[in-house]
């Protein structure tokens, strides 16, 4: 079930009127039944991929839990381990990896016979993996009791806000949460309405207007020239960080009215200043769970730093591989692994610099060097996800030769119309002024509520005709389920 | 809980009194499409006094530049204008129809009104932007019409609910259309594009020339990868396989309910014009698939007093279906319209000249 759908218009209402209604001890039973429901809508019996994963790292955890060493603990997490990784190996890398060898196969001139699956990609199952297998990892490591109610586990696994694009959560942090009764609180139901509404401005109004002019570009490469390719680059930044952000507010918005906290995933990543800064800022439960998970066992910096710089790439590299199955998003990981290195490796010489010409010399200009960093960061990311929108390294070389061409009298608005494109800069202004906002003050909506009732409910009314009016109501998926 | 239950209420009503008085007098028109028509046709309403009106094998068919003059050349005077609206299908028609009527255009006398084979006929093409646009409408009347016809067609309930599902949602989440805002200030825009144009001109293959057209964005990759698929052989085979059979199929079609369902349409339609002094003319499109046959039979059958010219023939109008003069099974490449509005005028002209 999508968030923007008639379908979730239907079911949050219902969900939350009943979830208030029945007694507390009912209610993880229907929240289990509401996301197993939620997950259903997709397909049914991918649901059995789900509820596979929680029986095995249920009980991988409750053995675990038997044992008092690391080391006799081990086998069963080798079992978890096993388990959820080679169902996501399996579902979402086994076509990638065959058709590589094949590829390498045909360049010798070598018979290669193994057939291509036709199977369709499990929503979320990046997801639901990593959120599975940090519980059984703390559990491994002690950090985490295992858990014994089986339904509440369950709940942990596939609780429908988060199930299909994250936040990825912690056991430590939910666990506890499900074992809460938490009764109708109204400001808390209404500041997650908000967050709610927040998301769903920045998926209709910004994220999916802009997608019909970025697939016009990629999906003609070959005739699109110019000044198109590079608005469409910059389009699709704005329209990944709308759309994946506009997922987690929705999701976060929701489980909130609930009275379930989840972790903050977004946090104004444009205002990064460095691309390490923009990572803490950015998709912030993944890159904390391979930071817990992959970069720290690995060594993370306290190592000789030529081995750092390897811990680097091997992180970006995984998370490149996470996003998808594809080349490009190797190199979308591999390129991040060398931004990464390289500010690692220039840190102190930049900041030297920086302190001559600026810092010491003219305080007063802080600003422009704020600014260029800022512009900088975000342009890294923008040739990152230039790759990592393509469909194939093929289109993607078009189009980097093809924005390098600028033809007379081209077309600048391409499957849109005027209006489109004023209401997408004015509504990505908006956006940006409410990340300043939450930058400067922290929360937008803390800072709406110091407005008097008259200028609330004027920028409620606001925000709900925006949505209505200039919202795109297709029903476009969110650009992370594919992973 | 009663405080938060007051103010959403509160809010929603507000929200939904905001969104009719935008609906209503602000935005009154939710299609872009049409309301560019729309608006060029107000411009001009003083000279028209013939409309082409139908889907997009009107739109695509017939050149009302050329009409003009070949009426002319014959001492007929004529000022046509095109309103052909790619996937308009019933009862969207009767709804933009009675638009046009109350626009009260002084000179209009004959309106060509094609007979519209494009039904939501399967759940799918309920799914399709274009088709979905009529129940935009948010008119009860017509949504109720659209509800009677499904109700006609779908056998299983499974098919009704996706069907209510895909009403409800376009009523509730296209509430005002995406496009309500995009008409108001694009009109204008396309006007004056227009005007220093003289028509716009674009996507010559497919409508090079035609006044008054304006392409729809959107419709421009579906024609290009329709052409596309139809230069395949396999396409080509199975075109000439499918009107090997239309005659016969013509000769065969039954009656079914939804082609009485639509059959009440047309004859509103016909009555509404008739009452305004406004000729019909009948036409049947030169389309591959005669699903449209049973619709013309009824219609047929209820003796109403129009001249149908039927141009859905391969034996009568070998050209027409001609693989060479084709964009796609359903549509006439842009040469082979030349040769469609030709063969209209002169059919035209023969019942001018009977009376």
């Amino acid at each position: 079930m999508l968030f923007n759908s008639l379908h979730f218009l239907i079911f949050f209402p219902i969900v939350i009127g009943l979830y208030f209604s029945l007694p507390y001890r009912y209610r993880w039973g229907f929240l289990l039944a509401a996301s197993y429901y939620f997950y259903a809508c997709w397909e049914v019996s991918y649901l059995l991929l789900i509820i596979f994963s929680t029986i095995v790292d249920y009980w991988a955890a409750l053995q675990m839990g038997k044992k008092d060493s690391r080391k006799k603990r081990r086998p069963f997490l080798v079992l978890s381990l096993g388990a959820n990784l080679g169902l996501l190996l399996f579902f979402k890398y086994f076509n990638f990896f065959n058709d590589s060898l094949r590829f390498v196969f045909q360049e010798f001139n070598l018979f290669y016979d193994v057939p291509a699956l036709d199977l369709l990609l499990p929503v979320g199952i990046s997801f639901y993996t990593f959120q599975t297998l940090a519980y059984t990892i703390d559990v491994y490591r002690g950090i985490q009791h295992p858990e014994k109610h089986i339904g509440k586990f369950a709940l942990y696994v596939s609780f429908f806000p988060q199930l299909v694009a994250g936040p990825i959560e912690r056991s430590t942090r939910m666990l506890p949460q499900y074992r809460k009764n938490y009764d109708f609180d109204y400001d808390r139901v209404v500041d997650g309405l908000k967050q709610m509404a927040w998301g769903f401005f920045k998926k209709l109004v910004i994220a999916d207007r802009l997608d019909v002019y970025v697939s016009e570009v990629y999906s003609h490469p070959d005739i699109t020239f110019g000044w198109p390719v590079i608005i469409a680059a910059y389009m699709f930044t704005i329209q990944v960080y709308c759309d994946f952000s506009a997922y987690s507010d929705i999701g976060i918005g929701a489980a909130r009215v609930m009275g379930y906290d989840l972790m903050r995933n977004f946090r104004q990543p444009f205002f990064g200043k460095s691309m390490a800064e923009f990572w803490q800022r950015w998709h912030i439960s993944l890159t904390t769970w391979f930071k817990d998970y992959l970069y720290i066992p690995l060594g993370g910096n306290r190592v000789s730093k030529k081995r750092w710089i390897s811990n680097l790439f091997i992180v970006f590299l995984v998370s490149g591989l996470w996003h998808g199955a594809a080349w490009t998003f190797v190199i979308f990981g591999f390129l991040h692994g060398m931004y990464l290195s390289i500010g690692a490796l220039t840190m102190t010489f930049r900041n030297k610099l920086w302190q001559q010409l600026i810092d010491r010399t003219h305080p007063k200009l802080a600003i422009l060097r704020d600014g260029v960093k800022l512009f900088g960061t975000f342009h890294l990311f923008m040739v990152s996800l230039f790759i990592f929108r393509a469909p194939s390294l093929d289109v993607t070389i078009t189009l980097l030769k093809n924005a390098l061409i600028f033809r007379p009298n081209t077309d600048l608005i391409i499957g849109f119309t005027e209006l489109d494109m004023l209401i997408a800069i004015l509504a990505t202004c908006f956006l940006f002024y409410g990340d300043w906002v939450e930058e400067c003050k922290g929360s937008m909506r803390k800072a709406l509520t110091e407005r008097s009732t008259a200028v609330r409910w004027v920028f409620y009314f606001a925000m709900g005709l925006t949505i209505v009016l200039t919202g795109h109501f297709s029903e476009r998926e969110f650009i992370y389920f594919q992973f | 809980m009663q405080k938060f239950a007051l103010k959403l209420s509160l809010y929603l009503t507000g929200l939904i009194l905001l969104l009719f008085f935008f609906r209503a007098f602000v935005f009154p028109y939710p299609d872009k499409v049409i309301s560019r028509k729309f608006s060029m046709l107000s411009l001009e309403k003083q000279h028209i006094n013939t409309l082409f009106f139908g889907p997009s094998t009107i739109e695509m068919h017939y050149d009302p530049l050329l009409y003009d003059s070949l009426l002319s050349a014959e001492g007929k005077s004529s000022t046509s204008f095109n309103f052909g609206i790619s996937a308009m299908v019933t009862p969207e028609n009767q709804y933009v129809l009675e638009k046009i009527l109350s626009l009260d255009l002084p000179r209009l006398k004959f309106l060509l009104l094609e007979v519209n084979g494009l039904r939501t006929v399967d759940v799918e093409a309920l799914k399709e932007t274009e088709t979905v646009r009529e129940i935009e409408m948010t008119d009860v009347k017509r949504a109720l019409q659209r509800a009677r016809l499904l109700n006609l067609h779908f056998e299983s309930t499974a098919d009704r609910w996706e069907a209510v599902k895909t009403i409800l949602s376009s009523m509730i989440t296209r509430f005002s259309g995406y496009g309500a805002i995009d008409n108001y200030v694009y009109v204008s825009l396309a006007n004056q594009r227009s005007r220093k144009n003289n028509f716009r001109i674009e996507n010559g293959y497919m409508v090079r020339g035609f006044k008054y057209y304006e392409v729809n964005p959107d419709s421009v990759p579906r024609y290009k990868k329709l052409q596309k698929y139809f230069t395949q052989p396999a396409s080509q085979k199975a075109y000439l396989q499918q009107i090997k059979e239309l005659d016969l199929q013509r000769e065969q079609a039954a009656i079914t309910p939804v082609d009485k369902s639509i059959a009440d349409i047309y004859e509103e339609m016909i009555r509404q014009c008739n009452s305004k002094g406004i000729r019909v003319i009948l036409i049947v499109s030169s389309v591959a698939n005669g699903k449209v046959s049973g619709l013309v039979k009824e219609l047929q059958q209820r003796k109403l007093s129009v001249d149908i010219i039927d141009f859905m023939s391969p034996e009568k109008y070998p050209e027409f279906y001609d693989v060479r003069n084709r964009a796609d099974g359903n549509h006439l490449s842009y040469p082979a319209a030349e040769l469609a509005t030709r063969e209209l005028a002169k059919e035209v002209l023969k019942i001018l000249n009977r009376d």
